[in-house]
C-alpha cells in the first residue's frame, strides 16, 4: 500500500490522526491488516460507534431484574447484548441458563410472529443501535399499532452518530484530536450525509462516508489525507455505489413518526450527552415498556481496571489496559469493548493484540 | 399407534416394544443385530477402531440433511480420519415427549441409507424418552467400530513445511443451520455440505498418498482445529486469506451475521495435512470428484511460534488467528 496509494498530504512528516467511529470499520482494519500497513505518520484512533459498547449494563441489569419479578415475561434482543456482564458477572446468557425466557432475533419483525403464535405471551424487545437499526424497530411499533399486538413492548434505547462523535472531539484535547473522521456508510444509508455538515464545519474537519470492505477503508484513508492536503473541510461520499446523499427518506420518516429525542441519555465511556438518544413518542405508550413496566434501576459499575471508557473517548488503545488478553477475553469479558466483535478489544484480540 | 412419541414409548413396557418394532426395526434390522442384551460379532482383522458421537442438531431436519444423516457421516468420516473404514454400530436414541413419528420417520431413513451405501451393520440399539419444556427433540449417539482400509497407510504426523490442504468449501454447514433455525430471511437457501468423505479420500488410503494427517473440520471450524493441532504437534501454521475456498454468498451471509468463516462448523469437509511436493497431485486428483470439486491448498505448516495460526490478508497484511472463543452470536449491525 505504501507504494500503491502514497498518502499524499500537505502533513506528510506531521502525524495524521483519523478516527474511525465505527466498530464495523475498526474490525475491518484489524482484520485486513490495514493497520499495520499504513505508513507510520498515520494514526488512526478508534471511535465510540459499538452499540453494544456505549450501552451502559444497568439497562441490561433492570431487564434482569425484571424478568426474575416476572418469570413470564420474555427478553427478545440482539445476540451481541446477551454476554454483556452486569452486577456479580450476571448476563442475560446466564439469566436463559437459569431458565428465563432470554431470545435472542435477527430482525424485530421476528417479534410480529412471536407475539401472534402465542398471544397469552408478554414480550419485550430491548430495542439498541444506531440509526442502522433504529428504522427496524420503528417498523416494528408501526405494525403493532396497526394490527393492534398487545403484547409486545419496547425498551427504545436507540442512540445518534453525531453527538457521539462531537462527544469525542470536546472531550480530546486539540493535541489527541482527530485531523480527519470517517464516517459508517450503513448509518449515512438511512441518514444522509446532511448531518455530519454542522460537524465538519464546526471542527474545520474532512469527513468521508465508507464502505467496510479493505479497500473501501484504504480509499477512504486516502480520501482523508487528500481532503487534509487541499484543506478540504467537507463531507465526502466515497460509498457511492450503494449510498445516495440523501439517504432513505422513507426511513427517516418513519423514524420521525415513532421517535423523539430524549434530552439526556447516558452514554458508557461518554457520559450524559444531550439529545443523543431516542425514545418512543407518547402516542405509543401502549407499546412503551418503561410506560407499562416497573423497570428499576441500580448501579452497575465498571470493572475498576478496565479501560473501556477512555478507549471509546478514542484516548487509549486496547493495549494500554492491563486486563487485556489477561484477565479479559471474549469468553469472560470485563468491558463492553470485549464483548461485542465490533468493540476495539475484541477487534484487537481476534488479532492476537497485534496493530 | 399414536403419532408422536407419548411418555409411555419410554416405560419398557407394550408400547415401548411397538415403537421398536414398528419404527426403528424396518430401518436398523440385519443379521447380525443382537436380540439380546449385548451384541456379540467376529472379529478376525487386527487393529479395532472406534469413534463415538452425539448428533444435537437443531432444527433435526435442514436443507442439505438431517439428524439421521449427520449421526452416520460425523462418526464415518472420523473413522476416515486415522485411515479406517466402519463395519458396525452401535446407536442410542433419545427422544423427547411429543416428537412426531414422521420426524423419526425420515431421519431413521436417512441413517439406513448411510448405513447401506457404507455396508454397515448395526449391532445394538436403545431407545429412551425424555420430557422436554422447550420443543421437542431427538439426539442420537452412534458409536462406529471398523478396521484399516489399508494396512500399509500409515499417517506420520504433522511435520513443518506440510501443505494445509482442505477437501471443500468452509462455512456452508453452520450457515445453513443458522438460517434453518432463525429462518433468516436470505434470498438464497444455504445447504448443508453435511457428507461421508469415505468415496473421496478411501482411493488414496488405498493408493498410499503420503498424507501425514486427517482431521475432521467440524466443530470450531479451521481456526479451531488448527489450534488443536498446533498444540498436539507442537507446530505453528500460516494460511493465506485469497485461497481459502469460501463461495461468495456463504462468505456474504456470515459477514451480514458478523460471523468469521473459519470459526464456523463444517461436515463434509477434511482437512488433509502432505508433503508440500505431493500437495499438487493430491488436489488434482481430490478436484476430480463431486465432493473434492472446491478442493484448496490453504497454507503450510510452520515452526511453531507464540501465536500458532497467522493468516495473510487479501491486502498483505497480517492477522493472528485465535481460538474461537465465545459463542457465535450475531452482532447488532
Amino acid at each position: 500500500m505504501n507504494s500503491k496509494i502514497p498518502m499524499t498530504t500537505g502533513h506528510s512528516s506531521e502525524e495524521i490522526r483519523i478516527m474511525e467511529f465505527c466498530g464495523g470499520h475498526t474490525h475491518a482494519l484489524v482484520n485486513a491488516g490495514i493497520l499495520q500497513i499504513l505508513p507510520k505518520h498515520i494514526k488512526m484512533i478508534h471511535g465510540p460507534g459499538c452499540p453494544v459498547c456505549v450501552l451502559p449494563a444497568n439497562h441490561i441489569q433492570a431487564l434482569i431484574d425484571l424478568v426474575e419479578n416476572f418469570p413470564s415475561l420474555t427478553i427478545a434482543t440482539y445476540g451481541d447484548l446477551l454476554r454483556i456482564p452486569t452486577l456479580k458477572g450476571d448476563s442475560l446468557l446466564k439469566a436463559q441458563s437459569r431458565g428465563k425466557s432470554i431470545r435472542m432475533l435477527y430482525s424485530p419483525l421476528e417479534l410480529l410472529a412471536w407475539a401472534k403464535a402465542d398471544p397469552q405471551q408478554e414480550f419485550i424487545f430491548m430495542a439498541v443501535g444506531f440509526e442502522t437499526t433504529a428504522p427496524a424497530t420503528a417498523l416494528l411499533v408501526k405494525k403493532l399499532q396497526a394490527e393492534n399486538i398487545q403484547n409486545v413492548s419496547i425498551l427504545c434505547l436507540h442512540v445518534l452518530t453525531p453527538p457521539a462523535i462531537e462527544a469525542v472531539l470536546t472531550e480530546l484535547s486539540p493535541a489527541e484530536r482527530p485531523h480527519a473522521i470517517i464516517g459508517p456508510g450503513h448509518v449515512s444509508l438511512v441518514m444522509g450525509l446532511d448531518p455530519y455538515l454542522p460537524l465538519s464545519k464546526k471542527y474545520h474537519l474532512p469527513i468521508v462516508v465508507s464502505g467496510f470492505e479493505p479497500s473501501d477503508m484504504m480509499e477512504s484513508i486516502k480520501i482523508a489525507c487528500d481532503m487534509l492536503g487541499a484543506n478540504n473541510n467537507s463531507v465526502h461520499n466515497q460509498y457511492v455505489r450503494a449510498l445516495q446523499p440523501s439517504g432513505n427518506l422513507e426511513a427517516q420518516k418513519l423514524m420521525k413518526e415513532v421517535f423523539e429525542l430524549r434530552s439526556q441519555f447516558t452514554w458508557r465511556g461518554l457520559g450524559n450527552l444531550n439529545d443523543s438518544a431516542l425514545k418512543l413518542k407518547p402516542h405509543f405508550d401502549s407499546w412503551n415498556v418503561e410506560k407499562k413496566f416497573p423497570l428499576q434501576y441500580q448501579d452497575v459499575p465498571e470493572h475498576p481496571q478496565c479501560k473501556c471508557g477512555d478507549i471509546l473517548r478514542g484516548k487509549k488503545s486496547p493495549k494500554d489496559c492491563r486486563l487485556f488478553l489477561k484477565a479479559c477475553t471474549p469468553n469472560l469479558p470485563l468491558g463492553a469493548c470485549m464483548v461485542s466483535s465490533e468493540g476495539a478489544c475484541h477487534a484487537y484480540y481476534q488479532s492476537g493484540g497485534l496493530p | 399407534m399414536s403419532q408422536n412419541i407419548l411418555r409411555a414409548h419410554g416405560t419398557g413396557g407394550k408400547s415401548t416394544h411397538e415403537l421398536i418394532n414398528k419404527l426403528f426395526l424396518p430401518y436398523l434390522k440385519n443379521d447380525q443385530l443382537s436380540p439380546h442384551d449385548a451384541a456379540q460379532v467376529d472379529w478376525p482383522e487386527g487393529n479395532l477402531l472406534v469413534t463415538t458421537d452425539t448428533t444435537v442438531v437443531d432444527p433435526l431436519i435442514f436443507p442439505g440433511g438431517d439428524a439421521g444423516k449427520l449421526s452416520m457421516t460425523g462418526g464415518i468420516n472420523d473413522l476416515l480420519t486415522r485411515g479406517a473404514k466402519p463395519k458396525f454400530a452401535s446407536m442410542g436414541f433419545v427422544l423427547s415427549e411429543d416428537l412426531p413419528f414422521g420426524i423419526i420417520n425420515q431421519i431413521l431413513k436417512s441413517i439406513s441409507q448411510e448405513l447401506a451405501t457404507h455396508e454397515i451393520k448395526v449391532i445394538c440399539a436403545d431407545t429412551k424418552v425424555i420430557t422436554s419444556k422447550e420443543k421437542s427433540t431427538l439426539m442420537i449417539n452412534t458409536t462406529l467400530i471398523g478396521s484399516m482400509i489399508n494396512p500399509h497407510f500409515q499417517l506420520r504426523g504433522i511435520q513443518k513445511g506440510d501443505a494445509l490442504i482442505v477437501t471443500g468449501s468452509l462455512g456452508t454447514h453452520g450457515l445453513a443451520i443458522l438460517q434453518a433455525r432463525q429462518k433468516l430471511p436470505f434470498k438464497t437457501v444455504f445447504e448443508s455440505d453435511c457428507a461421508s468423505l469415505f468415496s473421496l479420500l478411501e482411493p488414496e488410503i488405498q493408493r498410499e498418498t503420503p498424507i501425514s494427517y486427517m482431521r475432521d473440520v467440524t466443530r470450531g471450524g479451521l481456526a479451531g482445529i488448527l489450534h488443536e493441532l498446533a498444540g498436539q504437534f507442537n507446530i505453528g501454521f500460516e494460511l493465506s486469506e485469497t485461497s481459502l475456498p469460501i463461495q461468495p454468498a456463504v462468505r456474504s451471509g456470515l459477514s451480514l451475521l458478523g460471523i468469521d468463516p473459519l470459526e464456523v462448523a463444517n461436515e463434509g469437509v477434511m482437512l488433509v495435512t502432505i508433503p508440500q511436493d505431493h500437495a499438487k497431485e493430491l488436489l488434482t486428483s481430490l478436484k476430480r470428484h463431486p465432493l473434492g470439486k472446491f478442493a484448496a491448498q490453504v497454507g503450510i505448516a510452520v515452526e511453531s511460534s507464540r501465536t500458532p495460526v497467522v493468516m495473510t490478508t487479501a491486502i498483505g497484511g497480517k492477522r493472528i488467528i485465535t481460538w474461537p472463543e465465545a459463542l457465535n452470536l450475531p452482532r447488532i449491525c
